[in-house]
């Protein structure tokens, strides 16, 4: 765990120290995207691979509904209860 | 967060691919090894770090304003939390994805990594759907959590796709401020997650 942290702190770090040279940017950008895509073809790969995941796919759509709900609601709601408390915005 | 179309098309064909190439391809996603993953968080803080707007940005933070990314950090944990009494998910899981506050491409890979393809798959679609609902309940948001609502509600994704939605509900002058939180948020997902699992 403590490596995946390193991961992204050394990213940052990177990133930031190349943030003028804009192409150099723009390549890891597109690097990222591209990682992001091919991780994603494989995670549908594997789920299309398993019967199980598949025939639960509908299951699987109503939890995620409710926690993105769930989540989505307590997020707002407790922004609301800090903005009254703390004035976050005037 | 970018190009939701394209990622879901990306994720549609290694599902149909899944489902049609023959058995004796055989491919595990555990063997997609760490290494991978860290190669996908290093170019992810890359990202941010790389981006000028990111620190111009931060630059303007007000101490005050952290409450913001807090609050929809803890309100999306407690909600996910709360959704995990109702349905056959653990805390622990219900929590991790509600830590990916919309950043569905980086939190279900990660998810997927560590705890299989399962809940990576409930991930990504809970956060995709997180980032629709945005798009659909931000003018009731706005009645019921004020104008921080749909900052609240797209989490992550106020970074570039819902960033639009701020502006058109919340106002032009919540742009800036909705940016910050969506950074500071963004930041803090692949953090949680690790954290959490």
């Amino acid at each position: 765990m403590t490596t995946l942290f390193l991961a992204i702190l050394a990213g940052t770090v990177i990133g930031y120290s190349l943030r003028r040279r804009e192409k150099v940017i723009q390549v890891i950008d597109r690097a990222l995207w591209g990682v992001i895509f091919l991780l994603l073809l494989l995670l549908g790969f594997a789920i299309g691979r398993n019967p199980q995941v598949m025939s639960s796919l509908v299951e699987l759509g109503f939890y995620a509904l409710l926690l993105a709900l769930g989540s989505l609601f307590g997020s707002v709601l407790v922004t609301a209860g800090l903005n009254r408390l703390f004035k976050l915005v005037a | 967060m970018k190009g939701t179309f394209l990622i879901l098309a990306f994720f549609v064909v290694g599902i149909v691919a899944g489902l049609f190439v023959p058995e004796q391809i055989d491919f595990d996603p555990a063997a997609i090894t760490s290494v991978v993953l860290y190669v996908l968080l290093f170019l992810a803080g890359a990202a941010v770090g790389g981006d000028q707007r990111v620190w111009q940005s931060l630059r303007q933070i007000k101490p005050k304003i952290l409450l913001l990314p807090a609050g929809i950090i803890a309100g999306s944990l407690l909600g996910a939390a709360a959704v995990s009494l109702l349905i056959p998910i653990s805390l622990r899981d219900a929590l991790a994805i509600g830590s990916g506050m919309g950043y569905y491409s980086l939190s279900s890979i990660l998810i997927a990594e560590l705890r299989g393809e399962t809940l990576g798959a409930l991930a990504l679609l809970s956060n995709i759907l997180r980032e629709l609902l945005t798009f659909v309940l931000a003018p009731l948001l706005v009645r019921l959590g004020g104008k921080l609502g749909p900052i609240a509600s797209g989490g992550a994704t106020v970074m570039d796709t819902t960033l639009p939605v701020v502006m058109k509900y919340s106002g032009k002058e919540y742009v800036v401020i909705g940016f910050i939180s969506a950074i500071l948020v963004t930041m803090a997902v692949p953090l949680l997650i690790a954290l959490i699992l």
